[in-house]
């Protein structure tokens, strides 16, 4: 996982008290952009609709749909970042 | 051993300094259950045990206060700005670096706080003992604290000391000072009361009074500019660090020679101030510190090393976790500071591979026992950076790879 850029990148950020996806996503809210922290890029699009039924995204009190739009809006790599994330929250949230 | 029996957390950090905060509250927020053993009977580190009453590193170089540490440092400075102390950056007027000034009793109840706000399991005046390992892993530590002695298992590990005691006890080669052996000087700070606020500081005073102290006292100082001094935020009195002391090992008895001079010293340069400089007529030691300031000790082996050239150079890499931005402070010679720059946009990124131990899969570093060569060390030990790193070691201790990997589809 640490090889991956993405969250090399998430946590320099987070350390630095940076919000790095606001920058590239202007007007999403902001627990999107804090998922968004953890952007990495090799997961599969196709997972989308899934994630977004999760739990993790429960937990933040987003709406399903809003979620997905604004997911399925972002560029790939960012979006499939968004999905690892939500992924992790869910381990996080279950242990 | 005690029969108290063996619980088990996600993290086990060892030290409650900035970086074991850090690494205590970023595993935290990353869901895993935490406990952080401290020595002492509060938090804090060097802020609250050496009278170091300023975070560096949280801000770059340069005319402006640039703020390069944030994540959850801000939490920390959230709490003890909600208790009253303003935490604005200052611009020391001897080096002019960006400092946040700091009122130690306010840190301890903040940090207290925030670490439970966290969920963060807190046990003082409890060290690490011993350790339970693996060929590349750590299983267990013994904690020794008031009840005796018990072990406590864990995924991961973090050590915060300081002075890299958890990689010493897990049985790790650690290097002492920088290559030649020689150790960066400790520092003996001090709080000075019963000054009359309406007089302004002299430093010219008190350069021309230690000149002449210099030559009979029994503590001469190499500081020849009045050294660093500020008024004590909330308190008023003020902080003062003119004492410095060569280390030349780590044992007991040469840090019981460092502390016994520093408190010597302590009350020789009051006194000098009582006599000499206007406006300290009757000025009193307020306090030394729990402990002399300890700048330099072990180094733990880690997975690579930050270099000065990294740091002069502002090295920007896509593996970075934290920034690095205080100048390289020297203090090979005692009481003589040298500043080097950092370079680039004024910082560097520090890799992951600074915090993971070589040898060890599962031990992390934060604060000063990253790995970095001696120069790049004279920047990392500082508390804003140490915040940053340990923050990186806890989410990376609480987060392994193959629990996210595990997930993808």
């Amino acid at each position: 996982m640490w090889r991956k850029s993405g969250r090399f990148q998430s946590l320099a950020h987070a350390t630095a008290g940076e919000m790095p996806a606001k920058r590239s996503c202007p007007g999403i809210s902001r627990d999107i952009a804090l998922l968004l922290l953890f952007a990495t890029d090799d997961l599969a699009a196709e997972s989308v609709a899934g994630t977004c039924n999760s739990e993790a995204v429960s937990h933040h009190g987003l709406e399903r749909d809003f979620c997905s739009s604004v997911i399925l809006s972002l560029p790939i790599p960012i979006m499939c970042g968004a999905i690892s994330a939500i992924q992790g929250h869910v381990l996080g949230l279950r242990r | 051993m005690s029969s108290k029996p063996e619980s088990d957390h996600d993290v086990v950090v060892a030290g409650g300094g900035a970086g074991g905060i850090g690494a205590a509250l970023g595993a935290a927020k990353a869901g895993a259950r935490v406990l952080l053993v401290e020595k002492y009977g509060f938090l804090g580190g060097a802020a609250t045990s050496s009278n170091v009453l300023a975070y560096c590193g949280f801000y770059k170089q340069g005319p402006e206060p640039v703020k390069v540490v944030g994540g959850v440092a801000d939490l920390v400075l959230d709490e003890i700005k909600g208790l009253g102390l303003g935490c604005e950056p200052f611009r020391s007027p001897t080096t002019d670096n960006w400092i946040i000034l700091l009122e130690p009793e306010t840190v301890k109840l903040a940090l207290d706080r925030v670490l439970d706000a966290h969920g963060v399991q807190v046990l003082l005046h409890t060290r690490v003992a011993a350790v339970s390992r693996t060929a590349d892993r750590l299983q267990a530590v013994t904690l020794a604290g008031m009840e005796g002695r018990w072990r406590v298992a864990a995924e991961a590990f973090v050590d915060a000391t300081g002075d890299a005691n958890l990689a010493l006890i897990a049985g790790l080669p650690c290097r002492t000072g920088d290559d030649a052996g020689y150790l960066q000087a400790a520092t003996g700070p001090i709080r000075v009361g019963g000054r009359d606020r309406s007089v302004p500081i002299d430093r010219a005073r008190i350069v021309a009074a230690f000149k002449e102290y210099n030559w009979t006292g029994a503590h001469p100082t190499a500081r020849q500019d009045g050294g660093i001094f500020a008024e004590v935020p909330v308190a008023g009195d003020m902080w003062w660090m003119m004492y410095d002391h060569e280390l030349v090992d780590l044992t007991s008895k040469s840090f019981t020679q460092a502390e016994m001079a520093a408190r010597s010293a302590a009350g020789d340069y009051v006194k000098v101030l009582r006599e000499r400089v206007p406006g300290f007529e009757n000025a009193f030691l307020l306090q030394t510190g729990p402990q002399i300031g300890i700048r330099e000790s072990r180094h733990p082996p880690a997975r690579y090393e930050l270099t000065g050239e990294d740091l002069l150079s502002g090295r920007r890499r896509p593996d970075g976790i934290a920034r690095a931005a205080w100048p390289m402070e020297d203090h090979s010679v005692p009481g003589r500071p040298v500043y080097r720059s950092i370079g680039g946009e004024g910082f560097a990124d520090i890799p992951l591979d600074c915090l993971r131990a070589l040898g060890l899969e599962n031990l992390y570093y934060a604060g000063r026992t990253i790995g970095a060569d001696a120069a790049a060390y004279a920047s990392i030990r500082v508390m804003g950076t140490a915040f940053a790193t340990g923050e990186a070691a806890g989410t990376a201790a609480a987060g392994p790879d193959d629990r996210i990997e595990g997930t993808a589809t």
